[in-house]
C-alpha cells in the first residue's frame, strides 16, 4: 500500500513538474480513523498529501466534467467507468485529463465498523494482512478486512481501471460473475410487497439530494427536482410519495449510465438502501441491452443508440 | 385567459350515429376556456368552416377546438378557415371523435358519447397552451431519386425526365428490367413482354435526364422533403464499364458454372456474366464471389510471366476482352464506390420476388417437375434455358399433362393471407399460350377461386375454358413422386364433393408475391413502416395512395404490394406526378411543428446528436459551454431528441409538456 501511495506521489510531482497537468485529483488522509478524503494538488511540493488506502471511496470522477485547466486523476475501476460514460457524454474531454489508474482492493465501510463497535468511538485503525485492527479506549478489536468493506465492493466486477494512462501497482483478481442476490430478492415481491418496501425506506428520505450531487452522472443544468415549471415535486420531504417519485426518476435517468460505484448509497444520511434500486437498473439494462455501463468508449449506451443498433 | 370556440361536426350519421353531439356540445359548452360551443352536420362543409371564421371575425373567440374527423385528411381544410378568420393557423386542435370514437364504439352509443367529451375536454385543455407559430419555406432541389429499376421504376423516371426534372435510378442488378423482363408473353393481350419492356429499357438508358446507376443500392437516407441527402453504393463489377462494349466475348471464355439467377437457376451462367441479352445497360460484371480466378490472377496482382515467351499470363477473360474492360491488373476497391445525392423527392419501386417451391413439402419440392410459374415463364420464353421449347426439367420431354396448383403461399394463413392477386390471371395465360401452341397437351388448374377482376380479364378466362383448358375447384392436398418421373396430384373437388386424383408429367405453382427482399430495412432507412405483411405502407389507401408518412418520398408498383402491370405503370406514373410537386414548386412548406433546445439548460451530453434520424441536430460551442443545436430546415419534428433528453430540456412545439399534462390531465379527471 506505501508502495502505491509512493508510486502516486512520484507521478503526481513529475506531472506538475513537467507542466503536463495544472491539477492532480486524489486522495489525502481524513480526520478521522481509516477515512481518505479527497484532495487537490496544484503544487509539486504538495504531493506528499496524496496517499492510497481503504478509505479512498470517494468516485473522483465527480470532480471532472468540464473542467477549463489539465487535470490529472486517480482513478479505481469504478472512477474509470464513470469517466468512460462522461466523456461519452462530452462531459469531459480525454484530451485534457490524464487517467493515474489504480487496481482497487476493495474500500472500508465505516457504517459496518460503527455498527460493530455499537457506540464505541474509533480512534485508531490499521489494516495489516487482511485483518483490521481497531483501537480506542480500552478495546483492540482484529476484524477480517473481508467483513468491513462495502457491499459494492464485494461485489464488484471491474476493480481494475478499464481505462488509463498511467497504470499503478498489480491488477487485482476479478471475480467471475456478477452477484444479483439482492435484486432477485427485491423482484421476487409481488407488486404490493414491493409498494410497501418503498414506502418504508423512503419515509426516512429528507431529500437532502446528497444522493444526486455525489453522483457523477448527476450533472443536468437544472434538475427536475428542482424544477418549478413544472413542478414536479413537492418541497418537502413528508410526502413519501414524492420521495419515491423523485427516487423512481433519479434511476431511471441512470438508466445504461450507472457503474455501481455506490457512491450515493454511502451519501445517504438516513441509509436508505439506493444500491438495489441503482443495481436492479443495472440488471435490467444488462438483461434488455446486453449493455454495462463504462466499459468501452466506442460502445453506444442504449439511450442513445437506435433499436436497430443495440445487440 | 383564452377565449376557446368548440365546433362539433356531426359528419352525417357517422358521428351522431353514435354520439349524442349535442350532449357533447352542452358538455363543451361549460369547460374552462370555452366561450361557445356549436355543433353542425357537415363541419368542413363550406358553411360549417363560415362558422368558425364567423366567430373569430365577430371577436368571440381566439382558439379553436374542431371534434370531428382525422385531422390526417382535415387539419389542412379547418386550418385555413382559421386562417381566413383572421387567427393564426396554429391555434387549431382537432379531437378525432370519428375514428377514435363512434366509429370503434358503434355498438355502445353511450360509451361512445362519454368518450367524445373527454376527448373534447382533452383537446380543450391543449388548446388553452395552443402558441402561434409561423410556417417556414425549405428550398427544393430540382432532381429525383428513383430506387427500383423494374417497370414502375422505369416509368416513374421517365415522366420525371421528360418532365425536366434531373433523375437517378438506382437498380440493384447489373440491368434495368425487373421481373417483367423475365416474363415471356403479358395478359391480358399477350403481348410479348421483353418487345413491349425494352424500348422503354432504351429509352431509360439514353434519357439525358436519367442518370442510370445499376449494380447499386441506397445506403442511407438522411434529411426531408426537398432536400434528401441520399448515399448510394454502387456495388464492384471488377470491370471498366467506360470501356466495355457488352460483346460477350469474355462471358463465352469463362468456365465457371453458377446458377442463372435470370432462369431462376434452371441453367448455369458464368461467373462474369452480363444479365439477359436485352440487358441495359448491355454490360458485363464478375461474381467475383464465383470467380475461379483463371491462371491464379486473383483480382489486383500482377500477371506472372511466361517463362519461355515472356509473355504475360493471363485469364481466358482478360484474353478475350479486345477493349481492355476486363483488366484485372487494377486494384479494384472490393466495396465498389460510395456516391452521396441530392434530391427533392424519392420514388421507391422496388417490386417483388416471388416464392421458392422449397417450403412447400407437400407438393414435392424436390422433385425437379415441380416448378413455380415464375419458372415456367422462363421455360416459355425465347431467352430461357430451353429456349423457349416445352421442355420439363428432368428429362427434357414435352409433357403430356401439366396440372397448375394456385395460392400456393397465398391466402394460407402458414404463409401469407393475402391474395397475391395476379396468380389467376398469369395461370391461364400460361396455360392459354401452352394449349394454344400445342392443343394435345391436358392442362388442369387447381383453384380456390378464379379471381379475374380486371379490364378484359373475365373474357380471358372464358376464352381459356373454351380452349379446352379444365378448371377444378379444391384446393391440392398433396403431389406425390411416382415411378418415370410422373407427378400425382391429389385434390378434394368441391363441386364434385369427393377427392380427385390426376397423374401430371409437370406441376406448375403459382407461388405468392412477396415483398422485395430487405424491403423492411430501405423502409427503415427512409422511415417509413411497412404492413403487418411486409409491403410499404401508403398514407392513406384511397386518398393517397402513393405518399408515404415521410412528406417527399412515394411508392410505386409492388414495393406496396402486388398488383399486375398496368396497375403498377398506372401508380407510377402516379407517383412521379406527385413526386413531380415540390419539384415545380421550387419550395415546400415546412410546418413549425418542430423541436427547440433550451440553450441554458442544456447539458450537451450530445444523447439527442446521436438519436436524431434526420441529422438535424450538432453540437455547438457558446461560451465555452457544449450546447446542441437544431437545425430547422432539417428538423421533422418526430419527437425523439425530446423525448430523449435526459434533462427534459427539448422542447416539440405543438406538443410541448405543458400542452401534453394538460391534455392527461383532462382525460384522467
Amino acid at each position: 500500500m506505501d508502495d502505491i501511495t509512493r508510486a502516486i506521489q512520484e507521478t503526481a510531482k513529475n506531472l506538475l513538474l513537467n507542466k503536463e497537468v495544472d491539477v492532480v485529483v486524489g486522495f489525502a488522509r481524513g480526520s478521522l480513523p481509516l477515512r481518505n478524503t479527497p484532495c487537490f494538488v496544484r503544487q509539486p511540493d504538495d504531493v506528499q498529501k496524496l496517499i492510497w488506502g481503504y478509505g479512498c471511496e470517494n468516485n473522483l470522477a465527480n470532480y471532472l466534467r468540464k473542467r477549463p485547466e489539465k487535470i490529472a486523476v486517480i482513478a479505481k475501476g469504478c472512477d474509470t467507468r464513470s469517466i468512460v460514460e462522461l466523456i461519452k457524454e462530452n462531459q469531459i474531454d480525454r484530451n485534457k485529463l490524464v487517467i493515474i489508474g489504480v487496481p482497487c482492493q476493495g474500500m472500508i465501510d465505516r457504517k459496518k465498523i460503527t455498527r460493530l463497535l455499537a457506540g464505541r468511538e474509533l480512534l485508531e485503525g490499521e489494516v495489516k494482512d487482511g485483518q483490521v485492527i481497531l483501537k480506542g479506549r480500552e478495546f483492540r478489536e482484529i476484524i477480517p478486512l473481508n467483513q468491513l468493506l462495502y457491499d459494492t465492493c464485494l461485489n464488484c466486477q471491474h476493480p481494475n481501471p478499464v481505462l488509463s494512462d498511467i497504470l499503478i501497482g498489480e491488477p487485482v483478481p476479478v471475480k467471475e460473475n456478477a452477484c444479483f442476490t439482492d435484486v432477485e430478492e427485491f423482484e421476487a415481491k409481488t407488486p404490493a410487497e414491493k409498494w410497501a418496501y418503498f414506502q418504508e425506506e423512503l419515509s426516512r428520505c429528507i431529500r437532502c439530494y446528497a444522493c444526486r450531487q455525489a453522483c457523477p452522472m448527476c450533472y443536468c443544468e437544472e434538475c427536475f427536482a428542482d424544477c418549478s415549471m413544472p413542478q414536479w415535486l413537492s418541497k418537502s420531504s413528508l410526502n413519501t410519495q414524492d420521495n419515491i417519485f423523485f427516487q423512481a426518476v433519479r434511476v431511471l435517468h441512470l438508466a445504461g449510465r450507472c457503474v455501481d460505484c455506490g457512491a450515493c448509497d454511502r451519501a445517504c444520511p438516513m441509509g436508505i438502501n439506493l444500491r438495489t434500486l441503482t443495481r436492479k437498473m443495472v440488471k435490467d439494462v444488462q438483461e434488455l441491452f446486453g449493455y454495462t455501463a463504462g466499459i468501452r468508449l466506442d460502445q453506444k449506451p442504449p439511450l442513445a443508440a437506435p433499436i436497430s443498433t443495440i445487440n | 385567459m383564452p377565449r376557446i370556440g368548440v365546433y362539433i361536426c356531426h359528419c352525417g350519421e357517422n358521428i351522431a350515429g353514435a354520439v349524442n353531439v349535442e350532449e357533447v356540445r352542452k358538455y363543451a359548452e361549460q369547460l374552462p376556456g370555452v366561450v361557445l360551443a356549436r355543433n353542425y352536420l357537415f363541419m368542413c362543409s363550406d358553411p360549417g368552416q363560415e362558422l368558425i371564421k364567423q366567430d373569430i371575425r365577430n371577436g368571440l373567440i381566439d382558439r379553436v377546438v374542431v371534434a370531428a374527423c382525422t385531422p390526417r385528411t382535415h387539419e389542412p381544410i379547418f386550418r385555413k378557415a382559421v386562417e381566413d378568420g383572421g387567427l393564426n393557423k396554429y391555434l387549431l386542435e382537432m379531437a378525432n371523435i370519428r375514428d377514435q370514437d363512434s366509429w370503434p364504439h358503434w355498438q355502445d352509443k353511450e360509451g361512445a358519447t362519454e368518450k367524445a367529451k373527454k376527448l373534447v375536454a382533452s383537446a380543450v385543455a391543449k388548446a388553452a397552451y395552443l402558441e402561434p407559430l409561423e410556417d417556414r419555406f425549405v428550398e427544393v432541389t430540382r432532381a429525383s431519386l428513383v430506387v427500383g429499376g423494374g417497370v414502375s421504376g422505369m416509368f416513374a423516371a421517365l415522366d420525371l425526365a421528360n418532365m425536366g426534372y434531373k433523375v437517378y435510378l438506382v437498380e440493384k442488378n447489373p440491368s434495368v428490367g425487373g421481373n417483367m423482363a423475365k416474363l415471356d408473353k403479358t395478359f391480358p393481350t399477350n403481348d410479348c413482354s421483353a418487345c413491349i419492356l425494352t424500348p422503354i429499357m432504351v429509352q431509360v438508358g439514353t434519357h439525358p435526364n436519367i442518370e442510370l446507376l445499376t449494380y447499386s443500392e441506397v445506403e442511407s437516407v438522411e434529411g426531408s422533403v426537398g432536400n434528401f441527402k441520399v448515399k448510394v453504393r454502387k456495388k464492384q463489377t471488377y470491370i471498366d464499364w467506360d470501356k466495355c462494349t457488352g460483346c460477350g466475348d469474355c462471358v463465352n471464355a469463362c468456365p465457371a458454372k453458377v446458377p442463372n439467377e435470370f432462369n431462376e437457376g434452371m441453367n448455369n451462367r458464368k461467373a462474369i456474366y452480363i444479365e439477359f441479352p436485352q440487358a441495359v445497360p448491355k454490360r458485363a460484371v464478375v461474381d467475383i464471389e464465383h470467380c475461379l480466378n483463371c491462371a491464379k490472377r486473383v483480382m489486383g496482382t500482377q500477371p506472372r510471366i511466361h517463362s519461355k515467351t515472356g509473355e504475360p499470363i493471363l485469364a481466358p477473360c482478360e484474353k478475350a476482352c479486345k477493349t481492355g474492360a476486363c483488366d484485372r491488373s487494377r486494384a479494384y476497391n472490393p466495396e465498389g464506390e460510395l456516391i452521396e445525392l441530392n434530391v427533392g423527392t424519392i420514388i421507391i419501386a422496388t417490386g417483388y420476388k416471388v416464392m421458392d417451391k422449397e417450403p412447400f413439402k407437400e407438393y414435392s419440392p424436390q422433385s425437379p417437375n415441380v416448378i413455380t410459374a415464375m419458372q415456367l415463364e422462363r421455360i416459355l420464353s425465347a431467352t430461357g434455358p430451353t429456349d423457349g421449347q416445352l421442355k420439363r426439367p428432368s428429362d427434357g420431354e414435352k409433357p403430356k399433362t401439366i396440372a397448375f396448383i394456385s395460392c400456393v403461399g397465398s391466402r394460407d394463413k402458414r404463409f401469407h393471407t393475402y391474395c397475391s392477386k395476379v396468380c389467376c390471371m398469369y395461370m391461364l395465360k400460361e396455360a392459354r399460350l401452352i394449349k394454344e401452341k400445342y392443343p394435345n397437351i391436358n392442362i388442369y388448374i387447381f383453384f380456390i377461386d378464379v379471381r379475374t377482376g380486371g379490364k378484359d380479364f373475365e373474357e380471358y378466362y372464358n376464352y381459356c375454358r373454351n380452349l379446352g383448358i379444365r378448371m377444378l375447384r379444391g384446393r391440392v392436398g398433396a403431389v406425390d413422386e411416382l415411378p418415370g418421373d410422373r407427378l400425382r396430384v391429389r385434390a378434394f373437388d368441391v363441386d364434385l364433393g369427393a377427392p380427385v386424383e390426376l397423374e401430371a408429367d409437370l406441376v406448375v405453382l403459382a407461388t405468392a408475391i412477396e415483398p422485395a427482399p430487405a424491403l423492411e430495412e430501405l423502409g427503415r432507412k427512409m422511415g417509413i413502416t411497412c404492413g403487418s405483411e411486409g409491403f410499404l405502407k401508403e398514407l392513406h389507401t384511397k386518398l393517397y395512395p402513393v405518399e408515404t408518412s415521410v412528406k417527399g418520398i412515394y411508392i410505386a408498383g409492388c414495393a406496396q404490394g402486388p398488383k399486375d402491370i398496368p396497375e403498377s405503370v398506372s401508380q407510377a406514373r402516379a407517383a412521379s406526378s406527385a413526386a413531380a410537386v415540390p419539384l415545380t414548386l421550387g419550395k415546400v412548406i415546412v410546418e413549425p411543428l418542430i423541436s427547440e433546445v433550451n440553450q441554458r439548460k442544456c447539458s450537451g451530453c450530445g444523447t439527442c446528436v446521436q438519436l436524431c434520424p434526420y441529422s438535424a441536430i450538432s453540437l455547438v460551442e457558446d461560451k465555452g459551454k457544449l450546447h446542441s443545436k437544431i437545425d430547422e430546415a432539417l428538423c421533422a419534428g418526430c419527437g425523439i431528441c425530446a423525448a430523449a433528453c435526459p434533462s427534459g430540456v427539448i422542447t416539440l412545439h405543438g406538443f410541448t409538456n405543458t400542452q401534453i399534462f394538460a391534455q392527461i390531465k383532462a382525460l384522467a379527471s
